[in-house]
């Protein structure tokens, strides 16, 4: 009968197999993973877009997808696109830490929405916000938020004021042109 | 002289009695609060648990019930004469039942289950956990290979130290969420944040009810890779991956639902949708596959209600997305060792009761004779 026990216990503990240490190797090609040093990170995302020529492309960073110097008349412009799951926080928590940077005051959901332009892309449509300060026009956003599937993402351009009036049509062109990738 | 006194204790048949009428309340209980807290909460509280506390109170749950019920009725057997004409139709409804419960235990502690996602055109050799999840430690540094140190489900929760002799750093972990969501940060994070967690922390939510439709998420420090030493973040679907470097060595830390690697591959050919005519609602999908074995692929049709099954896995043709131009196929994924217990138990426990029953009428038609 002790027998019996013992070896009905080793049993049960033996059964136990969900608490180890795996260790395995394979060959890179098969690493879906995607790595933030590797300049080839655009073309495992499930989109893409297309920059204009003149667009520098910039250092990706923990956060970022890709990042673009922008030249205008006075200086240059970053753009950043960064891609979060599910809403990425919300639409009106991010317009609002948007225009704390920009020290301006809260929206409600209901002002921000007067102030949004829709545009369409291959990602389905798009929303885009110009956030400035009147009283100050060193840093001004473009912001366009693309809500896909399980997903956001959030292409933000930074500029001055007047980089940002310049850039505008072609950001507007540049989020138009995000699409899905061919199977 | 003891031996006999505890077995006869433990084999009592009212054991095994009262473990019946416990299983049916726990049925019922878990029936009924599957409702509010979800399936997989549910199963985890009442049935996969030792014990379901009552406020401060341990009551068995399902495994100790079943466990219990084993001993009750594996007492049988230190029994004497139990192969005697009498009770040998008996002992093997015993055997039927005793079969039945350890593929119970079998399916519970070995099977696996999960979901198969292929994109058209691509192919995978491993499946997803519903539930579980793995924290996994990628050496990059190789030119060829990646070398995966993977923890299970089991290791990740609060205050845990995981370390390996594969990399040079500890992991303690500061918390686990089952459920969690992504927030940026309003003021810049500490100087020891690393990576996401500098602009980001994460904000536990409620555990959906659908628990596979959770997004968990795990806060760890790590500790002795110089500079890079601090507090990182990582949740499901991570859109990227959190790295670090140390002494010429590239590392991923990742936190993904857990993978069942597959002894072959499966490609998607043909995702197939047929509507319900006028309307959007599928009315049937199917999946045309390759299943590659060893360089050698044959084609598979993979229907609703018509799995594949290869080397003890059974493929179900579960759901599929449609995302743009692409579609996904997704494939319900299960290997259970204990498949064929039930059948099996179920003929035993058959034979056995007909045996007893045709020997109890065979005696009772020679008490009939005897009689008159």
């Amino acid at each position: 009968m002790r027998i019996f026990i013992y070896f009905f216990l080793i049993i049960i503990y033996a059964c136990d197999e969900n608490n180890s240490v795996r260790t395995y190797s394979i060959p890179k090609q098969h690493n879906a993973f995607k790595n933030i040093e590797d300049k080839s990170e655009k073309n495992n995302l499930f989109f893409s877009w297309t920059s204009p020529s003149h667009w520098k492309e910039g250092n990706v960073s923990p956060m970022r997808l890709a990042s673009y110097t922008i030249p205008f008349s006075q200086g240059k412009a970053d753009l950043s696109i960064t891609n979060f799951s599910g809403d990425g926080g919300g639409l009106l928590a991010n317009v609002n830490r948007w225009r704390g940077q920009l020290k301006l005051s809260s929206q409600t959901l209901e002002q921000v929405s007067k102030n949004m332009y829709t545009g369409e892309s291959g990602l389905g449509q798009f929303k885009l916000f110009k956030i400035y300060n009147n009283e100050d026009h060193s840093t001004a956003f473009l912001c366009g938020v693309f809500e896909i599937e399980g997903s956001t993402v959030f292409v933000k351009l930074s500029a001055p004021l007047l980089g940002v009036n310049e850039i505008e049509e072609e950001f507007k062109k540049f989020c138009s042109s995000f699409k899905y990738n061919d199977k | 002289m003891i031996n006999k006194n505890i077995i006869k204790k433990i084999g009592s048949p009212k054991i095994f009695v009262f473990t019946v009428i416990w299983l049916m309340v726990l049925v019922f209980v878990g029936t009924i609060v599957q409702k509010n807290i979800g399936l997989y909460a549910a199963q985890q509280q009442y049935f996969s648990s030792w014990f379901k506390f009552l406020g401060p109170v341990p009551l068995p749950s399902g495994k100790l019930t079943m466990l219990i019920m084993f001993l009750n009725l594996s007492c049988y057997f230190f029994r004497p004469h139990i192969f005697s004409i009498n009770k040998v139709g008996i002992t093997i409804t015993h055997t039927g039942v005793l079969m039945m419960i350890l593929g119970g235990g079998l399916t519970a502690w070995f099977s696996t289950e999960g979901n198969l996602i292929i994109d058209e055109g691509k192919k995978s050799n491993f499946f997803e956990s519903f539930y579980l999840k793995e924290l996994v430690v990628v050496n990059t540094s190789d030119k060829d290979n990646d070398m995966f140190t993977v923890f299970d489900n089991s290791l990740i929760h609060k205050d845990n130290v995981l370390g390996h002799e594969t990399f040079p750093f500890e992991i303690e972990i500061i918390d686990f969420y089952d459920n969690c969501k992504p927030a940026r940060r309003i003021y810049a994070g500490e100087e020891t944040f690393q990576g996401m967690a500098k602009n980001f922390f994460l904000q536990e939510i409620d555990a959906e009810k659908e628990f596979e439709k959770n997004i968990s998420g795990i806060i760890f420090r790590v500790n002795g890779v110089g500079d890079n030493d601090g507090v990182y973040i990582n949740y499901l679907g991570q859109p990227i991956t959190q790295s670090l470097e140390y002494d010429n060595q590239s590392y991923l830390l990742i936190l993904r639902r857990e993978r069942t690697y597959l002894p072959f591959s499966i490609e998607l050919l043909d995702f197939k949708k047929v509507l319900h005519p006028g309307t959007n609602i599928a009315k049937s999908y199917s999946s045309e596959v390759n299943l590659i074995e060893n360089n050698i692929s044959r084609k598979v049709l993979i229907q609703m209600n018509e799995p594949l099954r290869h080397r003890g896995y059974a493929f179900y043709q579960a759901s599929f997305v449609e995302d743009g131009t692409k579609e996904t196929s997704v494939l319900a994924t299960v290997k259970n060792h204990g498949r064929l217990f039930p059948y099996i138990s179920t003929i035993i426990m058959c034979i056995g009761l007909l045996f007893h029953m045709l020997h109890m009428l065979s005696k009772r038609i020679k008490k009939g004779e005897n009689v008159k």
